[in-house]
C-alpha cells in the first residue's frame, strides 16, 4: 500500500452513518406513533370505561360492548379459519395442485373491503344473516384463510423429505403421515400464525362496517345473528361521525385496542421463537 | 533471489472465543506458488482469508499478531482495506459468477478501479479472458449470462475477473474441490502459468494437487503450522511425524 | 376399520378446505359481477368514462373515473415514497447493522405491521391533520396526509420483504465482490440486489397491492372529494373509500349499491393483476 488511501474507508463509514440515521429516524417515528396511539388514552381507563355502555352521545360511559364484540368476532372467526386454514395449508403442501395454490395466492391479495362486499352480498343478504357476528366472522375467516394456509404450507414444505419417507416405510398411509406426524411437528407455527391472524382480525374495520358492526348497540349481542360493536369500528364511527366531543372515547379505545394487538403479537413471537 | 511479498508473524485468529489459527509464522515468496495444505478444519482457509482481510466481513472474527504486505502491517488502522483487496485477489471454492453477462462480470472489477473508457474495458476484458484460457470458448457470446457457463468455465471466469484488475497476489481457496477432474486439470495448468506474473497462495486438502503445482508447501493441523518447506523436500522427506501421518493418509 | 374411517374423514376435511378456497375465489368474482350488472346495464361505459360521481343526486350520476384514477395515483405515489426508504433500511439491516440492531429494528417493524390501520389513521388525523389549516392549507385531509399514513402502514411489508430477499443471497457472492475491493454499499446495490431482483420487485408489487386495497387510512386521511387532486394538498377519494363510506347508506339493490359493487370489481381486477405479477416474479426468482 504505497498509496495510503483513507478516503474509501471514510466513505464506507459515512455510508453506514447515513443509513443508520435513516433507520433510526424511521424507527423513532414508529415508536412515536405507538406512543401517540397508546398513551393519550390511558387516562380514560377506569372500571366504568371497561364495563359500561357508551352514554350521552359518547361523552361518557364505557366501551364494554365494543370490547366484547371484538373478542366474540375474533374468537368466532378464528374458530372457523384456523381449522380450514391448516387443512388448506396441508393440501397445498402435500398435494401438488397448482390451481389451488393459484387460487389462494389471488385470494391473499384481495382488498379487505372487497371481502366485505362479498360478505355483505352473500352472507348478509342472500343468506339473510343481516348485520351479524356470523356474517362478519365468516367474512373475516375467508380473509385470513390465505394467510394461515400459506404459513402452514411454507413450514410443511421445509420438513425434510426423509421424515416422510421414514413414516411411509413403516407402513403409514398418506393421511396418517400428515396428521399424525407432520402436523404435530409444526404445532408452533400453527400457533404463531393463529395469533398473528388474531391480531389482524381484531384490528379490521372495513369488512365489518359492511357486515357486522353497528355504530351503537343498545344491548349486548344475543346470538351469533346479532350485530355488534367492535373496537376498531367504534374508533372509526367516532372519528367519522362525531367531532371532538367523542375524541376522548376514541383515544381510550385506541389504547385498549393497541394493548390487545401488542399482547397477541407478543404471544405469537414467543411461539415463533420456540420453533425448532 | 527470492523476495518476500507477504510475511505472517505470530498470527492468531479467533471466531469469537474459538481459536482457529495458532501462532502462525510464514513467508510468501514472489512469483512462487505456495500451497497451504491440511485436513478439514485445520485453519488453512481462515489463514488464507486473513491475508486479504475478507474475514473482516465475519462478525466475531478477531486477530492477534501481524500480517505484513511489503513490510506494512495490513491490520494497521490507516490501511485502506479496499485497496488491499485490489492488490491481493481471491478465488473462492465455489465458482461465484455475478448475475450478469460474461463481459459485465469482468468489467465490474475494472469499473471499480476507475476504468471507464469503453475501448479500454473491451481490451482488458479480452486480455483477462485470454490469460484465463477462456477467451476462445466465450468470445462469440460475451453478452451471455455468466450463469449459463459450466462449473469449470465459471471458475475460470472468476479467475479472469480477479486478474483483470492486475493484483500482485492471488489467493486460491480450494479452487478445484467443486469441479470435475477435467476442469481441475485445466485450472491447475492455468495456475501454473499465472505464477509467472502473480504470486500465488493456494489452499488445498489434496496432497496430489500440492505436489503437482506448488513450489512451497505449508502443512497445517488443528490451527498450527506444523511444517513448511520446499514441496519436493517436504513431500518426500517430512521432518514431523504428524506431517508423515497426513501424507500417508492416516489422518485427514 | 377405524383406520379407514379416520382416513376417509381426513380426506373429506381436506377436500372441504380445498373446495372452500376455490369456491371463495369464484364466489367473490361471481358476486361482484352479478351485483354490478344493474349498474353496468343502466349506466354503461359512463361508469368509468365519466368523473361525475354524484350517486345521491336525483337522478344519480355514477362516473367513477376520478375514483379509479385516485386509487391509481395514491398507489403509484405511495409506492414511490415507501419503497426507496424501505430499500435503504433493508440494506442497512442486511449489511451494516449489528445483530442486535437488526433484530430490534426488525421486531419493531413487525409490531408496526400489526397496528390496525384505523389507529394509524386516527393518530395522524388527531396530531398531523390540524397542522394543515394552521399553515394556511385549506383542506385538513388531503393526499399528502394520506400518503404519510400509508407510508407507515406499508413500511413493514416493504422492508421485511426486501430484507428477506437480500438475506437470501448466498454470502459467497458478496464475498466475491468484496474480494475485488468493492465497498459494501456497492456490493449490496450492484450485486446482492441484482441477484435477488425478482424478490425486490415482488416487494414493490405487493406493497402496491396493499396500498390499492387500503380503505380506512385513505378514507379518514384523504378527505371526501371524488375529484382528482391537482396538488398534494387537495382532498380526494378512492374506490375503497367510496365503498366503505357510502355502502352503509346506499339503498339495497339501488344503482348506487350496484355501482359500488362495480367499484369492488375494479379493485379485484387490479389486485388480481398485482398478484399474477407477483407469481410471475416469484417463479422467475426460483429459476
Amino acid at each position: 500500500m504505497r498509496k495510503i488511501d483513507k478516503s474509501r474507508v471514510a466513505e464506507n463509514r459515512k455510508t453506514r452513518i447515513a443509513l443508520r440515521i435513516l433507520t433510526y429516524l424511521i424507527s423513532s417515528l414508529i415508536v412515536a406513533l405507538f406512543l401517540l396511539a397508546f398513551v393519550p388514552g390511558l387516562k380514560y381507563w377506569s372500571w366504568e370505561f371497561f364495563t359500561q355502555f357508551p352514554k350521552e352521545r359518547m361523552t361518557s360511559g364505557g366501551i364494554f360492548p365494543a370490547i366484547l364484540g371484538s373478542v366474540l368476532l375474533t374468537v368466532t372467526s378464528l374458530a372457523i379459519a384456523i381449522p380450514l386454514g391448516v387443512l388448506l395449508g396441508i393440501v397445498l403442501s402435500e398435494y401438488n395442485l397448482t390451481y389451488i395454490k393459484f387460487a389462494v395466492t389471488i385470494l391473499s391479495g384481495i382488498p379487505s373491503v372487497v371481502y366485505g362486499l362479498f360478505g355483505l352480498g352473500l352472507f348478509c343478504i342472500t343468506m339473510n344473516m343481516r348485520t351479524s357476528i356470523l356474517a362478519g366472522a365468516l367474512t373475516l375467516s375467508l380473509m385470513v384463510l390465505p394467510v394461515i394456509s400459506s404459513s402452514v404450507y411454507e413450514v410443511m414444505q421445509a420438513i425434510p423429505r426423509e421424515l416422510r419417507e421414514a413414516a411411509y416405510a413403516l407402513g403409514a398411509r398418506k393421511s396418517e403421515v400428515i396428521f399424525e406426524m407432520l402436523v404435530p411437528s409444526v404445532r408452533n407455527t400453527i400457533l404463531t400464525v393463529s395469533f398473528v391472524s388474531a391480531g389482524r382480525v381484531i384490528g379490521e374495520t372495513a369488512p365489518l362496517i359492511l357486515t357486522a358492526a353497528v355504530f351503537y348497540a343498545t344491548e349486548l349481542p344475543q346470538s351469533l345473528l346479532s350485530p355488534v360493536m367492535t373496537m376498531p369500528t367504534h374508533i372509526y364511527f367516532l372519528t367519522a361521525a362525531y367531532g371532538s366531543s367523542a375524541r376522548w372515547m376514541a383515544e381510550g379505545t385506541a389504547s385498549v385496542l393497541i394493548l390487545f394487538v401488542i399482547l397477541v403479537y407478543t404471544i405469537a413471537f414467543m411461539f415463533r421463537r420456540e420453533k425448532k | 533471489m527470492t523476495d518476500t511479498v507477504i510475511e505472517i508473524r505470530n498470527f492468531n485468529a479467533y471466531y469469537g472465543e474459538k481459536i482457529a489459527v495458532k501462532d502462525a509464522n510464514l513467508k510468501i515468496q514472489k512469483n512462487k506458488i505456495t500451497a497451504i495444505m491440511g485436513p478439514s478444519g485445520c485453519g488453512k482457509s481462515t489463514l488464507l482469508r486473513s491475508i486479504n482481510r475478507i474475514n473482516d466481513l465475519i462478525p466475531e472474527f478477531k486477530v492477534q499478531g501481524e500480517i505484513l504486505f511489503h513490510d506494512k502491517s495490513i491490520y494497521d488502522p490507516d490501511v485502506d482495506v479496499y485497496t488491499l483487496r485490489r492488490r491481493i485477489g481471491m478465488v473462492f471454492q465455489k465458482p461465484t459468477p455475478f448475475p450478469m453477462s460474461i463481459f459485465e462480470n469482468i468489467a465490474y472489477g475494472l469499473k471499480l478501479i476507475g476504468v471507464t473508457d469503453k475501448k479500454e474495458l473491451k481490451e482488458r476484458v479480452r486480455n483477462a479472458l485470454e490469460m484465463a484460457a477462456l477467451w476462445d470458448e466465450v468470445k462469440d457470446d460475451l453478452e451471455k449470462s455468466a450463469l449459463k457457463l459450466s462449473g469449470g468455465q465459471q471458475q475460470r471466469l472468476c479467475i479472469a475477473r480477479t486478474i483483470a484488475i492486475e493484483p500482485e497476489v492471488i489467493l486460491f481457496d480450494e479452487p478445484t474441490s467443486a469441479l470435475d477432474p477435467v476442469a481441475t486439470q485445466k485450472i491447475e495448468a492455468l495456475i501454473e502459468e499465472l505464477a509467472e506474473k502473480f504470486t500465488i497462495v493456494i489452499v488445498t486438502h489434496n496432497i496430489g494437487q500440492a505436489s503437482r503445482i506448488s513450489d512451497y508447501v505449508v502443512f497445517m493441523y488443528r490451527g498450527e503450522i506444523i511444517e513448511q518447506n520446499a514441496t519436493s523436500k517436504l513431500l518426500t522427506n517430512p521432518e514431523n511425524e504428524i506431517t508423515q501421518q497426513f501424507l500417508s493418509g492416516k489422518i485427514g | 376399520m377405524r383406520r379407514e374411517i379416520k382416513d376417509k374423514t381426513r380426506k373429506a376435511l381436506m377436500a372441504i378446505s380445498s373446495v372452500t378456497a376455490i369456491a371463495a375465489l369464484f364466489g367473490i368474482y361471481y358476486y361482484l359481477v352479478k351485483e354490478s350488472l344493474p349498474a353496468i346495464r343502466s349506466v354503461g361505459a359512463e361508469l368509468f368514462l365519466s368523473d361525475q360521481w354524484y350517486p345521491v343526486w336525483e337522478p344519480g350520476e355514477y362516473g367513477m373515473r376520478a375514483l379509479i384514477i385516485n386509487s391509481l395515483i395514491v398507489t403509484v405515489l405511495g409506492t414511490l415514497f415507501v419503497v426507496p426508504v424501505a430499500y435503504f433500511i433493508a440494506i442497512y439491516l442486511h449489511g451494516f447493522a449489528s445483530k442486535r440492531e437488526k433484530s430490534i429494528v426488525r421486531r419493531l417493524i413487525e409490531y408496526l405491521s400489526g397496528i390496525p390501520s384505523v389507529i394509524i389513521a386516527f393518530v395522524f388525523l388527531t396530531y398531523v391533520s390540524p397542522i394543515f389549516p394552521a399553515i394556511g392549507i385549506y383542506s385538513p385531509q388531503n393526499l399528502l396526509l394520506a400518503l404519510i399514513g400509508l407510508f407507515f402502514l406499508t413500511i413493514p411489508i416493504s422492508t421485511v420483504l426486501i430484507l428477506e430477499s437480500l438475506d437470501s443471497v448466498p454470502r459467497e457472492l458478496e464475498e466475491a465482490s468484496a474480494a475485488l475491493g468493492a465497498l459494501p454499499l456497492k456490493t449490496y446495490m450492484k450485486i446482492t440486489t441484482k441477484a435477488t431482483l425478482p424478490g425486490v420487485m415482488n416487494a414493490v408489487v405487493l406493497t402496491a397491492n396493499r396500498i390499492v386495497g387500503e380503505t380506512i387510512v385513505v378514507l379518514l386521511l384523504g378527505g371526501g372529494a371524488a375529484m382528482v387532486p391537482t396538488k398534494l394538498t387537495d382532498p380526494f377519494k378512492t374506490l375503497t373509500a367510496a365503498i366503505a363510506s357510502e355502502m352503509p347508506e346506499a339503498a339495497k339493490f339501488s344503482i348506487h349499491y350496484s355501482a359500488l359493487f362495480f367499484a369492488g370489481l375494479v379493485l379485484v381486477i387490479f389486485s388480481t393483476i398485482f398478484e399474477l405479477t407477483s407469481v410471475m416474479l416469484i417463479r422467475r426468482s426460483q429459476r
